[in-house]
């Protein structure tokens, strides 16, 4: 050892290595002038100076991959992007361990499972530099979870806090390994003075470093005994690595459970297989070990077992012409399962106290599971006869009592789950869902579809798309268990993710181990460049070098936004209000759009009628006619008072004193530009599935590049006064307004509607056919002035400074315009520009609070003294002691409370 | 956070899960190499939410804290103990 450090202190190549390894690291130290120039040049200089050096000494060839490395660094500093700065700290890692293993002292595999390792776990940890907040919506819901368990020492079995016309929703069955994992971690971390929120940050990127890993080893096994398999799965394993789609869940601040699901599922996968290249029963047993934590873990188990049960079928029927039995797979595959699903039902099932689950599996899992069963009983048969068991009269009944099932049963079952409920949803009839941008889908055609995949899950999935007929040619002639997995895989993701954008994450994973298979013909040394593997070698590292800073600049294929993964304004914007809400009494519920119920849930620790699962569409069209259909405030008060009446009996009368106090409406920048989803999901009907009205507020957004703010002489009365006209270009709608011009003069303004076909009309006259008005979060003046003042850089003021809202008929009169628009809209109403019955007085919602510039706004809710009291909580409150009867009412600042009749 | 804490929480979940996964894996995967045995010990390291949930899951926290302090020292001495340790440490530092 201490020779061979000898020999490498003498050797200039690891000098250049070990400086250029530090350096990244230190550069943050350095003067910004010229450090692109700088850096990237000597970086460039050493990487040329490296390979003079290898010549010179006649060193090993394996030097090319750390050189080569030092190359990449120099163009990431030469071509500067934001985020730019990470890479060759990033590029470091590999750099290191490609050294080592150019200088004999790690193997060639791994040197690359450490390398890609810390590599993997750097580029997804950055966010955690970034930002303390956890990122977007969902990843709240695991953060809810994770949280209880940390703080109660027990795992959730109902959630009280959502959905009270339910009484909450059970969440006994939910498997909740990732938030469990997290508050390990927590209390883990708790020994370094550190706690949950930093373990819920950290975790994801831990698991995106671990599942590169899992990935390579399960390329291994999926190109088992087959030459070039190490290469292909170091392909696999960095194209997914680099996955911008796989990134967007796999990252540090994002807690939700895909980075782990799809870490877990990936090691189930290779344990799988491993045990069955080697037949190996111990090994299914540990894979069934795993699967069962899988299970508990994420959904995704139901996808795994499509696939693998699709494998063996399918290899199952090749079998039967190539006279290859299949018994083997699916042993293994059900040794495995058996396995798990004993282990997760005694973890996961009604608790407190020992249990049992006593569950049917999914359906898709039960009909994929008989599938393989029917083939596999299908290969035997025609191969082995099933041992000379079943007379020659039986046979024929047997096979044609089988192929009755499978054709009658079980395939539809499968198509059933897979396209209606299981995976794809597309035939799904749900005017909720109908809202939900990501069950849109990916791609408006064949073309942009590819486009799209590349630009999203990156270049290397076009590699996969290439390889898909070879992969099938070699699949079906040699009946390659291994490729047939992996094209079981990839196909239905292929056809899942065109039609639902949501399967972006689980689709990434297949669609980028795929571009593996090119890595089996890729040309194995210099000697073999005359022939055809020179091919695919530079298919591969063309397709591969769109990931390098010269993919930034020449493809545009932003591979940087992987560290962007983070909060952003719509969470940020939220932060003043939720901690608002979280000084609150622990009953107090709000209403807003579900699109907050996980933010108000998990930060705030608040009760919310709705929330980001949908879980209960009747309570979400409650909402939603709250805000979007009812035209009156009593009408919108009537709705919530039901509500008020169910947090008056159990189970929340359980939790606390006098249940639940609705309290708060909340409504936000953003609720504006969903109005239309409310509006639809409002007047559609829940019980046929019949589609409401898209109708939305228009968003009309002030656009200095068409104002003139200089201002302009006109006549009047035979004196001149100087104009300005700002310009508001407005969002899509059924009005055909395509924008508003305001002509501001000292003492006056004029408005002009400018429509789609750029006439300009009056806005009296406008107005009157329309029955249209304009609103604004903020005031009129405060719109015009923010806007003239700030022209030069208008995006950078909050939105609300900028923008005004078009309404017209009964959009006009909608309880959110009311609340949002109630404060300001006297000063529309001063101008001319609205033309409505209700003023900012109201008598059941007191303007409470305003965030972050009116971005988000509150109201308390005022329950009147002569509100009767519901009967159901009067049947539920304690006995009175016979002076009074107990009412419903407002006390000092509106709070809810509980008094006697007549009592002050 | 800072790069410090980010260093030692991910140094932290790694050693949590490999201590007791490399311990399983030294004593019942035999045939693994160095990174597969890494890799392997991670996976395996995931095996403690079976009993960590069951325990929650059966309002026996206080017990599933100890029960996993216990288990984390016993994988530790064991692998101290395995042959394929015990012969890669010189034998003038060897202590167990």
């Amino acid at each position: 050892m201490l020779a061979k450090l000898k020999e490498l202190l003498g050797n200039p190549l690891s000098v250049i290595y070990v400086v250029l390894a530090i350096l990244p690291f230190l550069a943050g130290h350095f003067p910004e002038t010229n450090i692109a120039v700088v850096m990237g040049g000597f970086f460039g200089f050493c990487a040329l100076l490296g390979g003079f050096f290898v010549i010179k000494r006649g060193e090993t060839k394996k030097h090319v991959v750390p050189l080569l490395i030092i190359a990449i660094i120099a163009l990431t500093y030469y071509f500067p992007r934001q985020g730019s700065v990470y890479w060759p700290i990033a590029w470091a890692f590999p750099l290191v361990f490609s050294a080592l293993w150019a200088f004999d002292i790690m193997r060639a595999q791994s040197a690359f499972v450490v390398g890609i390792f810390f590599m993997s776990v750097f580029i997804h940890v950055v966010p955690a530099l970034l930002t303390d907040m956890i990122e977007e919506i969902d990843p709240y819901y695991h953060y809810k979870w994770g949280n209880y368990v940390y703080k109660n020492g027990v795992m959730p079995e109902h959630d009280y806090r959502t959905y009270p016309k339910l009484g909450g929703i059970s969440r006994s069955y939910m498997p909740f390994a990732n938030p469990l994992i997290m508050a390990m971690f927590g209390v883990l971390f708790g020994n370094v003075g550190m706690a949950y929120h930093q373990a819920a940050i950290l975790m994801p990127a831990l698991m995106a470093g671990l599942a590169t890993v899992a990935a390579f080893f399960l390329l291994k096994e999926v190109y088992y005994n087959r030459e070039g398999a190490t290469k292909a799965a170091m392909i696999g394993a960095f194209v997914l690595m680099l996955s911008l789609a796989w990134s967007t869940k796999a990252h540090a601040t994002d807690c939700e459970d895909e980075a782990f699901g799809g870490f877990i599922m990936l090691a189930t996968m290779w344990l799988l297989l491993a045990a069955i290249n080697r037949d190996n029963i111990k090994g299914s047993i540990i894979a069934g070990l795993i699967f069962g934590v899988f299970v508990t873990a994420w959904d995704g188990h139901r996808l795994m077992s499509l696939v693998v049960c699709g494998a063996i079928a399918l290899y199952s029927l090749i079998g039967v012409f190539q006279n290859k039995r299949s018994w083997m797979y699916l042993k293994h595959y059900g040794v495995m399962v058996i396995v798990g699903n004993v282990l997760w039902r005694a973890v996961i099932h009604p608790g407190p106290g020992f249990g049992f689950a006593w569950l049917q599996p999914h359906g898709i899992e039960l009909a994929s599971f008989v599938l393989a069963i029917m083939a596999a009983a299908f290969n035997e048969f025609m191969l082995r006869d099933f041992g000379g068991k079943l007379s020659s009269k039986n046979k024929y009944s047997i096979l044609g009592a089988v192929f009755v099932i499978v054709v009658i049963f079980v395939v539809p079952n499968i198509w059933y789950h897979f396209y209606k409920v299981g995976f794809v949803d597309v035939g799904q009839a749900s005017v909720v869902f109908r809202t939900i941008a990501e069950q849109h889908p990916f791609a408006s055609g064949l073309s942009n579809y590819v486009k799209k995949m590349a630009s999203t899950l990156g270049p290397g999935t076009l590699i996969t798309l290439l390889c898909l007929i070879p992969m099938v040619y070699l699949a079906v002639k040699k009946n390659d268990f291994g490729l047939l997995f992996l094209l079981c895989w990839i196909a239905p993701m292929l056809w899942g993710l065109y039609y639902k954008s949501q399967y972006m994450f689980v689709a990434s994973i297949p669609l980028a181990l795929g571009a593996s298979f090119a890595g089996l013909f890729m040309m194995k040394s210099l000697k073999d460049s005359e022939g055809f593997a020179v091919i695919p070698t530079l298919v591969v590292l063309g397709i591969l070098v769109v990931y390098t800073p010269v993919g930034n600049v020449v493809f545009n294929y932003d591979v940087n936004m992987i560290f962007y993964n983070i909060a952003s304004y719509d969470r940020t914007g939220w932060e003043s209000t939720l901690q608002y809400f979280k000084e609150k009494p622990d009953n107090t519920a709000i209403v807003t759009w579900w699109d907050y119920g996980h933010w108000i849930t998990a930060v705030s620790e608040k009760h919310v009628l709705i929330d980001n699962l949908q879980y209960d569409h009747w309570e979400i069209q409650d909402v939603a006619e709250f805000f979007m259909e009812v035209q009156t405030e009593e009408e919108g008060f009537e709705i919530l008072r039901e509500y008020q009446e169910k947090y008056r009996v159990e189970p929340f009368t359980d939790l606390y004193d006098g249940g639940v106090d609705l309290k708060y409406v909340a409504i936000d920048w953003t609720m504006i530009g969903k109005s239309g989803a409310m509006h639809f999901i409002a007047s559609g009907n829940l019980t046929t599935q019949e589609d409401g009205d898209y109708g939305a507020y228009t968003i009309c957004s002030f656009a200095p590049q068409f104002s003139q703010l200089e201002g302009r002489l006109v006549s009047q009365d035979g004196s001149f006064e100087q104009e300005r006209i700002l310009i508001f270009a407005c969002s899509g709608n059924r009005d055909n307004v395509g924008g508003v011009a305001l002509y501001m003069r000292s003492d006056s303004v004029r408005a002009e509607v400018v429509d789609g076909h750029g006439q300009r009309v009056p806005w009296e006259t406008w107005s009157k056919s329309k029955d249209a008005s304009l609103m604004g979060v903020k005031s009129f003046n405060e719109v015009i002035g923010a806007s003239i003042q700030y022209a030069d850089s208008i995006n950078r003021i909050p939105p609300t400074y900028r923008t005004i809202v078009y309404a017209s008929g009964e959009f006009e009169n909608y309880m959110l315009a009311r609340l949002y628009f109630g404060e300001t809209i006297d000063s529309f109403k001063s101008a001319g520009l609205a033309d409505v019955e209700w003023g900012p007085e109201m008598k059941h919602f007191v303007p409470d609070r305003s965030f972050e510039e009116g971005y988000v706004k509150t109201w308390r809710i005022v329950y009147e003294r002569d509100i009767p009291l519901p009967e159901a909580f009067k049947q539920n409150i304690p006995e009175d002691d016979g002076d009074g009867v107990r009412n419903v009412v407002a006390v000092g600042d509106g709070n809810l409370s509980v008094s006697r009749e007549g009592e002050e | 956070m800072i790069a410090v804490d980010i260093f030692i929480g991910l140094v932290l979940m790694l050693l949590y899960l490999l201590i007791p996964g490399v311990a399983i894996s030294y004593h019942f995967v035999k045939e693994s190499n160095f990174e597969g045995r890494l890799f392997l010990g991670s996976i395996f390291g995931f095996l403690q939410v079976y009993i960590v949930y069951f325990l929650l899951k059966n309002g026996l926290a206080v017990l599933s804290g100890w029960l996993m302090a216990i288990i984390f020292i016993l994988c530790v001495v064991s692998i101290l103990l395995s042959k394929d340790v015990r012969g890669r440490i010189p034998k003038r530092v060897r202590f167990v």
